[in-house]
């Protein structure tokens, strides 16, 4: 009974020590090989916050005119200067980009850039999406997004003449009521001397 | 029977009369030298009936003054002043006599404001030719004639007889009377085949 207990103890003992050694090295890969990996989690989800705002003058836009917009990017894990990118590219309901610019700027916790980006003339109307990317040493590692509309462009012309007929229209009708003010008011003080006169003279 | 006042009799017959009969408007044709003194009968056979004097051959200081000195009673006519350029005196209305149209509302004017009876002078007629186009002063004529007609107005027009002007010859329908001195030596004037009055 004594030996079996024995025999027990010292198979347990040696389960035991196969356990602690590897745990030993696993917890050894995890110490260097977790941290990197979460470090990399770390850039690709949340390190750098990127909000894209469009103002609501521009959240309807014409062909051919160019759209403003604000990035505000967070930079949560930074604490030194650094360089990145921001690509900026209008896509349509397809996910077709319709138009791409890239611009590089310096960075360090936080920081706000206004951008715009000239729409195409032959754009069709719809709806449509302003991609912003943000790329550090060429990897994506933000991104931001806002919807706006493009309508078709007004032909302005005839809101043109429309105006300047009735602007000429209006002119015409000023100086007409203006020479004939004139003549009313001469006609009143014409009135008024001629009676103060009879007044004067006949007593009435 | 009636004790009627002959003021109102008076006033009846005057009503009578502007409503019964039109009174007549008069031009005069007269020698240059003679306009003066057709202007003083004019005005004196009305006697302190008030009346309108539109000056356009002389100022109203002139006309007044030689009218005064002529003993005629000018205490209710009213001048319209055609030839100063400024207003000079308060009780004087002056109007430039290239403005037929502020000419013409103010002997309207005039006409309706002044009560009962009035008459109208207007001297040298022809002198509006030599600040407003022919037709112009026609057209101005016809219009004051038919006002002051309507209004039961007399109208007198004096014009010196001049030559080689037709506005005579259009104006002189539109009055009821057309007087000539009779001691001018009449020369029968044509233009075309067409007799000219004057």
């Amino acid at each position: 009974m004594k030996m079996k207990k024995k025999r027990l103890n010292m198979k347990g003992m040696k389960n035991l020590y196969i356990s602690l050694l590897i745990l030993t090295v696993l917890l050894i890969i995890g110490i260097f090989y977790i941290p990197f990996k979460f470090q990399g989690l770390a850039v690709q989800d949340g390190v750098f916050n990127l909000e894209v705002e469009i103002p609501s003058i521009y959240k309807t836009m014409e062909q051919g005119a160019e759209i403003h917009f604000t990035t505000k990017i967070l930079n949560l894990a930074g604490e030194k200067r650094m360089d990145i990118s921001l690509r900026y590219e209008i896509v349509d309901e397809d996910a077709q980009i319709v138009v791409s610019k890239t611009e590089t700027m310096a960075i360090e916790t936080q920081a706000s850039f206004v951008g715009s980006l000239d729409i195409p003339e032959d754009v069709t109307q719809g709806d449509y999406e302003l991609l912003v990317t943000l790329l550090v040493n060429n990897t994506e590692e933000a991104e931001g997004r806002g919807s706006f509309k493009i309508m078709e462009q007004e032909d302005k012309t005839m809101y043109y003449t429309y105006i300047i007929i009735i602007s000429i229209i209006s002119l015409a009708l000023i100086i007409y009521l203006a020479s004939k003010s004139k003549i009313i008011l001469e006609k009143l003080r014409t009135r008024s001397k001629i009676h103060k006169m009879i007044k004067k003279k006949l007593g009435n | 029977m009636f004790n009627v006042p002959l003021e109102l009799l008076d006033q009846f017959f005057v009503k009578l009369m502007f409503v019964k009969f039109q009174l007549p408007s008069l031009l005069v044709i007269t020698p240059v030298e003679k306009l003066q003194d057709e202007i003083n009968r004019i005005v004196s056979s009305f006697g302190g009936t008030p009346g309108v004097y539109v000056s356009l051959n002389k100022t109203q200081r002139a006309a007044e003054g030689i009218l005064q000195k002529n003993t005629i009673d000018i205490s209710k006519l009213f001048f319209i002043d055609c030839v100063s350029a400024e207003n000079t005196k308060e009780d004087v209305l002056h109007i430039p006599p290239n403005n037929l149209n502020n000419l013409g509302y103010a002997i309207g004017d005039f006409i309706k404001e002044i009560p009962g009876s009035k008459f109208l002078v207007i001297d040298a007629l022809s002198t509006l030719l030599i600040y407003n186009p022919e037709n112009k002063v026609a057209a101005f004529v016809k219009e004051l004639t038919e006002r002051a007609s309507k209004e039961g107005v007399e109208v007198i027009a004096l014009s010196p007889s001049t030559k080689g002007e037709n506005l005579l010859n259009k104006i002189f329908n539109f009055f009821d009377e057309v007087k000539r001195d009779e001691n001018e030596e009449k020369e029968v004037k044509y233009e075309g085949n067409e007799e000219l009055i004057y």
